[in-house]
């Protein structure tokens, strides 16, 4: 095995580690429930449950899109890692948004400001992964996008999502104050 | 079809939207939505908030002839 190989499979099992770590901790601080039944009202979850639809579907147009590439040998400006990035960030934020614009995003016992405090670190964190990638000249190679593109997806990602939930919780403020 | 007897009940318990949405285990845009008539909410949430309101089913959700 290369040592390539090894570092690969090494950080592989490191995040299957993390995964399940990170699983355990929050079924503990939620008292032992694993599912988010109960963090969603019923409407918010029938909402959701379009959103997944939607999402999954996403996924199903962009395996076509990818087939018909491949098929047809395309010569695209990017490299396939990046294409992968690209259609796997995708459909998230179409879930993402969609459950924003329904009020079906933020769980009844969530916490709004922790949420938006998370995000905005990642923002920030992927902004100066990609300046860091572009000084370093590994956002472009041979005049290919690398999967490298990951960190300003991630950015740009986290960024809409933001933008629509303040966007979106600024209108529901200014509405609750007509509907009471 | 805007449920307009519902919005009036919470009105007379003097109670927010909100208020109505914590106690029932909701979120306050589920109580608008219902309100508005924009979602019809499952049996076991209409008894939820006819037990808070007070009030029975036929009274906040049976359709007026």
């Amino acid at each position: 095995m290369s040592d390539y190989q090894t570092g690969y499979l090494l950080g592989f099992v490191v995040v299957l580690v993390l995964i399940v770590a990170v699983y355990f901790i929050f079924r503990k601080r939620r008292g032992g429930q694993g599912s988010m039944k109960g963090e969603y009202d019923e409407r918010q979850q029938l909402l959701r449950g379009s959103a997944y639809k939607a999402c999954a579907f996403s996924y199903m147009l962009e395996m076509a899109i990818l087939l018909f590439l491949e098929g047809m040998q395309v010569d695209l400006p990017l490299t396939r890692g990046a294409l992968y990035a690209i259609f796997f960030l995708l459909p998230i934020g179409i879930f993402a948004v969609m459950c924003i614009r329904k009020d079906a995003y933020i769980g009844i016992r969530s916490n709004l400001k922790q949420f938006i405090t998370i995000g905005g670190i990642i923002v920030i964190v992927e902004i100066f992964v990609t300046i860091r990638y572009c000084v370093a000249g590994e956002m472009i190679v041979n005049g290919k996008l690398t999967d490298n593109c990951l960190a300003p997806g991630l950015a740009i990602l986290f960024f809409v999502v933001l933008a629509t939930l303040l966007i979106h919780e600024r209108q529901l403020a200014a509405e609750s104050g007509e509907d009471e | 079809m805007k449920n307009l007897k519902m919005k009036a009940a919470r009105a007379g318990k003097d109670l927010s939207q909100q208020q109505l949405a914590d106690l029932c285990g909701v979120s306050r845009q589920t109580i608008s939505a219902i309100e508005k008539g924009d979602y019809n909410p499952t049996v076991s949430l209409c008894i939820r908030i006819c037990k808070v309101l007070g009030k029975s089913l036929d009274e906040l959700f049976w359709p007026e002839e």
